[in-house]
């Protein structure tokens, strides 16, 4: 693909803008000390309800939104593709429930982490361990996803096409280390200021997008129709060959529960994720982020139309194997030169606010949860955010470990293979924040029963061009449809998780000591704080 | 199981009736419930909607109805938000309680 030489100059230019407002981000808003980890890492849990609506915001609109989830529509149509709409609704409905309850807990005992919850409810730093590692490991491909965003709007500008491997990843080693440097100076507050910019690019980009390129390509009706052909034309193909169809206009018969579980193991998945929470705790009310989930299908509505992306890149007839750049290419085949650019500056700051937000969070985890609970119990909050921005940098090395090691044609798997580890902590957290009837070892063992299934059957996705992890969903033991992995295993380690609560019951001595209490689950903002009861090296706050 | 600083008396002062539990307003409580599970009926019972006619605007059926479940649902969460949280805080303001 030759260069485009005005796309590039707008795109780096909209960049390097960003960039500067990462780093002057460190003086905004400041209060205290930003050498503590609820500075760096929380904002100062000040952010109100409109930072905090493009903050949440923005953990959903990523590289996902804008080449994964197109890419999937393009190449594999409604289930692959899709679904992303019905979990972006279905998502709000679970944050309305869970989310003021993990923000009231969270602030009277002031966990940074989903981790310290758990540590704290359970009396376990072993299960408390194991989120965390869970949270880090699931973050690496998400973040990986994001890195493979910035990739393909490069790929799609012609950047380096042709030359040695090493010339073409040098954009993408700049582009992630200009994130590593101001997450490193800024921490939260950098994506939470360049998460305006970002989404004023990124309305702009969309609005256009959904109005101009259908009304060049005919209307949306032309569109369905040419994305339906395409669809009938491959089932013949795949007829004639004697294999599978991959591409589906509509959800068929047997691919309903894949549907279904897709969707709603990624919506009960989303708001696990540790960067996830960083969000909701970073703001200063009990209600905000309630207040918010009624504003915040806004981002769902324009997911969907960007989804439809995909479709318009096969009604206007473009041809790629790589479907990861289905609409980059649309983009450079029906925008002017520099609004191409503006769009393409758009997917790939899109891409850099979600993945400085997550490897914040993946920090913190690690901080929180392995440095201080066994490591070294008596580190200082000076000690705790050095740690943390090393701990940050250190993730972005494994997020593009994902990135050269997997296949990332279909980046939506990556997504997909964060959710299978991710869910498997529901039961901790989400099931915690309600009941402590399970036991903490039968927590644990759940939580390894449906880490190692999901492993295992998504090391075994193969298609023709991959061996492993070629996909997210596989036959339901019972059912024999597909379905997505996330949801088995999480059921697997709900069973494993019951049959041995029921068992350790018998022995009440091993049941663990819970710092919260009922009425820690209401509170607001203004009702005070618990000195951090029982979990080891904070007695001096 | 451990000690809480404040009473659920304590609590109740600093937020007037704002209703924290299912009992200080069970209505309230079941018809957001109802609301907020609304479209998950809707939506994960997939073979309900995924057909490709009528048609609306160009969109076929399974792709106009995920998005009118899309506002729907923004709905159920406005109107569970203002029976949980702003309604309470708006009749305590009107009574003149802080």
């Amino acid at each position: 693909m030759n260069l485009d030489g005005v796309a590039l100059a707008v795109a780096i230019l909209l960049f390097a803008f960003v960039a500067v407002l990462g780093f002057a981000a460190a003086r905004w808003r400041r209060l205290g000390e930003l050498a503590t980890l609820d500075e760096w890492g929380l904002g100062g849990r000040s952010f109100g309800g409109f930072v905090t609506w493009f903050l949440l915001g923005g953990d959903l609109y990523t590289a996902y939104t804008f080449v994964a989830v197109p890419g999937a529509m393009y190449a594999l149509g409604a289930v692959s593709g899709w679904f992303a709409v019905a979990y972006t609704i279905l998502v709000w409905p679970i944050v309305f429930v869970l989310m003021p309850r993990l923000w009231s807990v969270a602030h009277r005992h002031r966990f940074v982490t989903p981790a310290d919850f758990v540590t704290g409810r359970f009396g376990s730093r072993t299960l408390g361990l194991a989120i965390a590692f869970t949270g880090i490991l699931s973050l690496m491909p998400y973040i990986a996803l994001q890195l493979v965003g910035i990739q393909s709007v490069l790929d799609a500008m012609g950047v380096g096409s042709g030359s040695s491997s090493f010339v073409r990843d040098l954009p993408l080693i700049i582009a992630c280390v200009v994130l590593a440097a101001f997450t490193y100076t800024s921490g939260l507050r950098a994506p939470a200021l360049i998460a305006f910019v970002k989404d004023l690019l990124v309305y702009v980009v969309v609005l256009v997008s959904v109005i101009y390129i259908p009304i060049k390509l005919g209307g949306y009706g032309h569109i369905f129709a040419a994305a339906k052909a395409h669809g009938d034309q491959a089932a013949a193909a795949a007829k004639a060959a004697g294999t599978k169809p991959t591409f589906a206009f509509l959800p068929s018969a047997k691919s309903y529960w894949a549907y279904a579980t897709l969707a709603l193991g990624s919506a009960m998945a989303l708001f696990m994720y540790p960067h996830s929470v960083t969000g909701v705790l970073a703001s200063k009310h009990r209600n905000t982020v309630r207040r918010n989930t009624v504003a915040l299908p806004l981002y769902s509505l324009m997911l969907a139309f960007v989804a439809l992306l995909g479709f318009m890149a096969i009604a206007d007839g473009i041809k790629t194997t790589n479907s990861r750049l289905a609409a980059p290419l649309l983009f450079r085949d029906v925008f002017p030169s520099w609004f191409a650019g503006v769009a393409f500056a758009a997917i790939a700051i899109g891409a850099l606010v979600p993945a400085a937000i997550m490897s914040i969070a993946a920090a913190n985890l690690f901080t929180r949860n392995i440095w201080r609970d066994f490591i070294r119990p008596n580190a200082t909050p000076q000690e705790e955010a050095t740690v943390s921005k090393i701990a940050s940098l250190v993730v972005k090395f494994g997020a593009l470990a994902f990135v050269l090691g997997m296949n990332t044609q279909n980046a939506i798997n990556l997504q997909l293979l964060g959710g299978i580890w991710i869910l498997q902590t529901f039961p901790s957290i989400a099931v915690g924040l309600f009941t402590r009837w399970f036991h903490r070892w039968a927590l644990l063992a759940g939580w390894l029963a449906g880490m190692v299934y999901g492993s295992y059957e998504a090391y075994g996705v193969s298609s023709p061009t991959v061996n492993h992890f070629a996909g997210a969903t596989a036959s339901i033991p019972i059912i024999g449809d597909n379905g997505y992995i996330a949801v088995t295993a999480l059921v697997l380690n709900l069973l494993v998780a019951i049959v041995l609560t029921l068992v350790l019951r018998l022995s009440p001595a091993t049941r663990g000591r819970d710092v919260t209490a009922g009425d820690d689950y209401l509170v607001d903002v203004d009702e005070g704080l618990v000195p951090e009861l029982g979990l080891a090296g904070t007695a001096k706050r | 199981m451990s000690e809480s600083n404040a009473t659920p008396a304590q609590l109740s002062n600093g937020r007037g009736d704002q209703p924290l539990r299912v009992r200080d307003a069970p209505v309230a409580y079941v018809v957001s419930a109802v609301a907020l599970a609304a479209a998950f009926v809707a939506l994960l019972w997939v073979p309900s909607y995924a057909h490709a006619t009528p048609t609306l605007g160009g969109f076929p059926f399974f792709y106009w109805y995920s998005l009118l479940w899309l506002l729907l649902n923004a709905g159920c969460q406005l109107l569970a938000y203002q029976l949980l949280v702003a309604g309470p805080r708006r009749r305590r303001s009107r009574r003149g309680v802080t």
